[in-house]
């Protein structure tokens, strides 16, 4: 009987750590390279909101999301594993119920933003962004970039911040 | 996971441990190397000043201390996990360099903020500036009166550090 149990648990707990969030294999992944700034962050920079940051473009996209709780970015240039990032959001997509928000298709990238909606219109409680860049001569994915947001987002000033991205590229 | 518990040690007991350790590099800033400009500053900032205490860094190159190194990363790492009083503010990794700035306290006056790092070609190490009810926003407004007083500040300790 307490074989059973164990057994039991074994095989329970890691599709439970699994269902906690895909990010974590990102963190553990090699060749990525990441970014992340908490709700902490955010509130101290807030304060500095006085002193003069306003022509920088950074602070801009951060005075636009204060109610931020999270800022997640992961980079790599290594194509296989741009590609085990692409087959992460994409299960995570399906998973978290994401609904498509944008996609924009250029020569030599993919931008497609996903959203999950709450209650009211204006307003989601995740953005999830993820850029793949190709390499001209060989056509397959270089890059890719996953951006994630949490928190309280105005929907309306998210294209001004993935026109951000998109040019800093 | 099962003797997490067990494994409680504060980042003070690591950093005076680790201090006689062989392989470690520590160093200990007072911040009396911040210097006014001018003693016709208000009062406000020479409080602000004074709420910065000292700055202690202890690090283990990865040189000669490959065994170690994955050791004292685990000791750390277990240090800022198990304990809810460290808020993370961001965690940064760039080119296998992995590095965390925590703090502690609230975001109008912070006690301690702490960097801690590692990469497996860098080596591990943790930073830490120890200060009294401090202000962020007004430690900003603070620097540009301030010099930096090299001949208090040994700099050839840090430099160690990088070699």
């Amino acid at each position: 009987m307490n074989k059973i149990i164990v057994l039991i648990v074994l095989i329970v707990s890691p599709i439970m750590s699994n269902a906690q969030s895909f990010f974590d294999s990102l963190e553990d992944l090699n060749g990525v390279d990441m970014v992340v700034v908490t709700k902490d962050a955010f509130e101290l920079i807030s304060k500095f909101k006085n002193l003069k940051i306003e022509d920088n473009e950074g602070m801009k996209v951060f005075q636009m999301i204060q109610d931020l709780k999270e800022f997640k970015m992961f980079s790599t240039n290594d194509s296989e594993v741009a590609n085990k990032m692409e087959g992460l959001v994409n299960t995570s997509i399906k998973k978290e119920n994401l609904t498509q928000l944008m996609r924009i298709k250029e020569d030599d990238s993919r931008v497609k933003i996903y959203v999950k909606t709450s209650k009211s219109k204006d307003y989601v409680s995740e953005v999830l962004m993820f850029i793949k860049g190709f390499s001209k001569k060989t056509n397959k994915a270089s890059e890719a970039v996953i951006v994630s947001l949490t928190g309280t987002i105005d929907i309306n000033k998210i294209s001004t911040l993935a026109d951000t991205f998109v040019q800093n590229k | 996971m099962i003797c997490s518990c067990k494994n409680e040690k504060t980042l003070q007991e690591y950093l005076v441990e680790s201090q006689e350790k062989t392989g470690f590099i520590a160093v200990d800033v007072p911040t009396s190397f911040l210097q006014l400009k001018s003693e016709d500053v208000s009062d406000d900032l020479k409080i602000t000043l004074k709420s910065i205490r000292k700055i202690s860094v202890v690090a283990l190159p990865i040189k000669g201390n490959e065994e170690m190194y994955d050791e004292e990363k685990a000791k750390l790492k277990s240090i800022f996990k198990d304990n809810d009083e460290y808020k993370s503010l961001m965690t940064i990794r760039v080119k296998g360099v992995h590095s965390t700035i925590f703090y502690k306290g609230n975001t109008a006056s912070i006690d301690e903020a702490i960097v801690f790092g590692y990469g497996k070609k860098v080596g591990v190490g943790v930073a830490r500036l120890l200060g009294n009810k401090m202000n962020p926003a007004k430690i900003i407004e603070m620097m540009s009166s301030v010099k930096i007083d090299t001949e208090n500040l040994n700099l050839e300790q840090f430099s160690t550090i990088f070699n």
